[in-house]
């Protein structure tokens, strides 16, 4: 496997006598696409937030492009977006305004001509100059798309990446997560949207109570399972209520 | 209201006050909000349980009783507040419904009076609580006891809560009758060119003349609040500050049927208007949502796309962009109702320094501007909060972007500490140049403003620290995605806020008294008067050390900080 642009090793995290996460570990290549999959509660927020050095871990270790997030957090930083599932924005600057600060924050020295190519394609282009109390949630979520793809991170983390886009806003987030992914962005993209991570996703780490119950791609999976047919749907439903038998 | 619909909102309003309560008690399970409760507790059943509540002499310290002054300041304090709604408020403002409010109550099968009614009960209610602050706050060492005062507050609150209402909905109601443009804009600020009116008639018909002597000014103020155009114009708040402020149980009955009965006649005139309200509330809801969704901290909203202070350049160091940020909503935030309050005492000063040169005109001007200066060193570290406090809301951006926790902190912070220090400065210029010879001698004026101009900034910069040191160790008391802590635990909450704010800027300031007021009194035998502005650099260095030391904390309690908790 080419050196991983993602590597975890015993991720967990605990809030209080609550354990979220339990002992994770994967890693995603250059170029991959990581389908993050479990039920409302199994932890992969939590797991995404401290993949983007939001939380910081109770125990593990991350490390992005070679660089471990807990010892040298700026420089693992500067290698990945975060991209949540509900846009935040500051709500006194303009979608302009956005893309500047982040170019400054990540050091983009053309950022003007990056930032009219995303606004173009996200179709943002007519709201350069407008606060984010103006724009509709899905505007909202692809001024955060565009701010996370300013500096060409290696890595990408998205959490419910087409909430709140419209049917064509969604076609053209998946080919451009494609389109990134070629180039050699990781991608990992956690979603309740099966389809989608059928869809676009080489591999699928299904977790269930924080716990990793499936790690592989599809064939993989089907394969664990006595090479029972269906799509990423059934083989979820049929996971997670083994899961939580197991768990009861 | 019918039996059930009663029963059903009297259930919304009995389960959120649990719910309430519930939600304090597993906060409490943190020792820091235990702490806080308790000293809230603690501080309230010192105010009004104690034996002999209502006696004169209960406190160590002399009671007082209010003067007409602050009687008069009180109902124009209010006065002002009906003046600013009338002048400032929309037109299509409605009843203040929440956005789960709207969800259930539109739908159900409730009448708009029934829904009115709520509202306006609710109103009645929250009044208590903002009753009890303004008790904390100032009631306390008044003759008639915290009591009388809570009871006064109570009934002044809840009237201007309902004439806001009322005259929302008025508003409201104007535009549906299509009574549009012009007519509506004159309807609506007949209320405040009454008020005015009333004032100016008091002004121009006073058989005292306009004070030439810093002696003059209470007694000629007393005489004009006194005159009847003058109280007739504040009658919707008097009688409720009268009963505040009542010496005595036979004052207070006298005054106490004239207020309950201007808060009655408030009851029946909002519950009277025919404006349909439903649409208008569901616009302000969403706005409000909004509003509250990015800036629940600061409480202000953004006004327009003013320019940024300057462009931002995508080289250099990262956290100027945060810095740049800041600025950014410093010019966007300021709303026009607060440059108006702080244009107050500028244009007042120079209208004295125009007129003539009067001694006292200028001299009115230059303390304006000078306590303007000393409160925005204080009023303003708490009131400006663009900063963490303003951030946390953004805290998952914040911790993404590739800065380490002191650059982000210094950034930061120094965003208000820039636009206090600038307001700081224009105002002590503009009082040293107003200052008439005998505030502030010729030759000792330079090395004052010198000082104070390095003196004040270095106060601010220590406040602005500790207070986002409090955001980043307390935030549930910044952040309020959860809800703002409220009722005994926000009383513990300010006093711990305000009691260690002012314990650690001392403690930070020692040093610099240490070191600045040895090196002025030792100067001042060989530089003069310039000796002042000596030892504030002194100080200042010392402060800017200490800050120095300060921000490396900050930036590992912001590398500590975990917001999954």
């Amino acid at each position: 496997m080419e050196e991983a642009v993602l590597d975890v090793r015993g991720l967990a995290k605990c809030y209080g006598a609550f354990t979220a996460v339990h002992d994770l570990s994967f890693q995603v290549a250059p170029g991959e696409v990581l389908g993050l999959v479990g039920p409302n509660g199994a932890g992969k927020t939590s797991t995404l937030r401290c993949l983007g050095g939001i939380l910081p871990p109770t125990r593990g270790t991350i490390h992005v492009a070679g660089h471990d997030l807990a010892r040298s957090p700026v420089a693992a930083k500067q290698q990945l977006a975060f991209l949540p599932d509900e846009p935040r924005l500051f709500d006194y600057l303009t979608v302009r305004e956005h893309l500047n600060l982040v170019a400054r924050l990540f050091g983009v020295a053309d950022w003007e001509p990056r930032a009219d190519a995303l606004l173009a394609e996200l179709e943002l282009d007519g709201k350069a100059g407008v606060l984010p109390g103006e724009l509709s949630r899905g505007m909202k979520q692809k001024l955060t798309i565009a701010c996370g793809f300013l500096h060409d991170p290696r890595l990408v983390l998205l959490d419910e990446p087409l909430t709140g886009l419209d049917p064509l806003g969604i076609r053209k987030m998946k080919r451009s997560l494609q389109a990134r992914a070629e180039a050699g962005t990781a991608i990992v993209l956690s979603s309740h949207l099966l389809p989608l991570v059928e869809e676009l996703c080489h591999r699928v780490l299904v977790i269930v109570h924080g716990r990793v119950v499936a790690l592989g791609t599809l064939a993989e999976i089907r394969a664990q399972l006595g090479g029972e047919a269906g799509s990423l749907e059934d083989l979820f439903l049929r996971i997670t209520a083994d899961a939580g038998a197991g768990a009861a | 209201m019918k039996g059930s619909a009663f029963r059903a909102l009297t259930f919304i309003a009995a389960a959120t006050a649990r719910n309430m309560l519930k939600r304090q008690l597993r906060r409490m399970r943190q020792p820091r909000y235990l702490l806080a409760t308790l000293l809230g507790l603690f501080y309230v059943v010192n105010l009004f349980v104690q034996p002999g509540m209502g006696s004169a002499v209960r406190h160590a310290g002399p009671a007082h009783t209010a003067s007409p002054l602050i009687a008069g300041g009180l109902i124009w304090w209010g006065t002002l507040v009906l003046l600013f709604a009338w002048v400032f408020g929309g037109d299509e403002g409605g009843l203040a419904f929440s956005e789960a409010e709207i969800q259930f109550l539109f739908p159900a099968p409730l009448s708009r009076r029934q829904l009115i009614h709520y509202k306006l009960l609710r109103s009645l209610l929250f009044a208590l609580f903002s009753s009890l602050i303004f008790t904390v706050s100032v009631g306390r060492r008044l003759r008639g006891g915290p009591p009388f005062f809570a009871l006064g507050a109570w009934l002044g609150v809840a009237t201007l809560s309902l004439h806001l209402t009322a005259a929302s909905l008025t508003r409201l109601s104007l535009v549906q009758h299509g009574v549009r443009g012009g007519l509506r804009r004159l309807l609506a600020l007949a209320v405040p060119l009454a008020i005015v009116g009333a004032l100016a008639f008091g002004v121009l018909r006073s058989p005292y003349p306009w004070p030439s002597h810093y002696a003059e000014v209470a007694p000629y103020l007393e005489h004009l609040l006194d005159a009847p155009s003058v109280t007739w114009a504040g009658m919707v708040v008097a009688p409720a500050v009268h009963v505040a402020l009542a010496h005595d149980l036979p004052e207070l009955l006298r005054w106490l049927p004239a207020a309950a009965g201007v808060l009655a006649l408030h009851y029946l005139w909002a519950l009277s208007t025919d404006a349909a309200f439903e649409q208008a509330s569901l616009a302000s809801s969403e706005r409000r949502s909004k509003r509250m969704e990015g800036l629940r901290r600061g409480q202000l909203t953004v006004r327009g796309t003013a320019r940024p202070p300057f462009a931002l350049s995508p080289h250099g160091h990262p956290a100027f962009a945060i810095y740049w940020k800041n600025l950014t909503a410093a010019v966007r935030l300021l709303s026009l109702r607060v440059t108006i309050v702080l244009l107050m005492p500028a244009v007042m000063g120079a209208v004295g320094a125009l007129s003539g040169g009067a001694a006292l005109n200028r001299g009115l001007g230059a303390i304006l501007c000078g306590l303007l200066a000393g409160s925005s060193a204080f009023f303003g570290v708490q009131v400006y909060r663009i900063d963490f406090r303003l951030d946390l809301v953004n805290i998952d951006q914040l911790r993404s972007y590739p800065l380490r926790g002191v650059d982000l902190a210094l950034a930061e912070v120094l965003a208000p500490f820039t636009v206090l220090t600038v307001a700081q400065w224009i105002f002590l210029v503009a009082g040293a140049v107003l200052a008439p010879p005998d505030l502030i001698p010729g030759q000792a004026r330079l090395p004052v403003l010198a000082a104070a101009m390095m003196a004040l900034p270095a106060f601010t910069l220590c406040g602005l620290i500790v207070q986002n040191a409090a955001a980043l160790l307390f935030p549930s008391w910044v952040e309020t995605g959860t809800g703002p802590p409220r009722g005994v635990e926000a009383i513990g909450q300010r006093l711990v806020t305000l009691v260690g704010t002012l314990l650690a800027v001392a403690v930070a300031l020692i040093p610099a008294a240490l070191v600045g007021v040895p090196a002025a009194l030792l100067l001042r035998g060989v530089v003069g008067s310039a000796a002042v502005a000596v030892g504030a650099l002194a100080g200042t260095l010392v402060v800017a050390l200490e800050a120095g030391f300060a921000f490396l904390g900050l930036g590992k309690a912001f590398d500590r900080f975990d917001p999954g908790r």
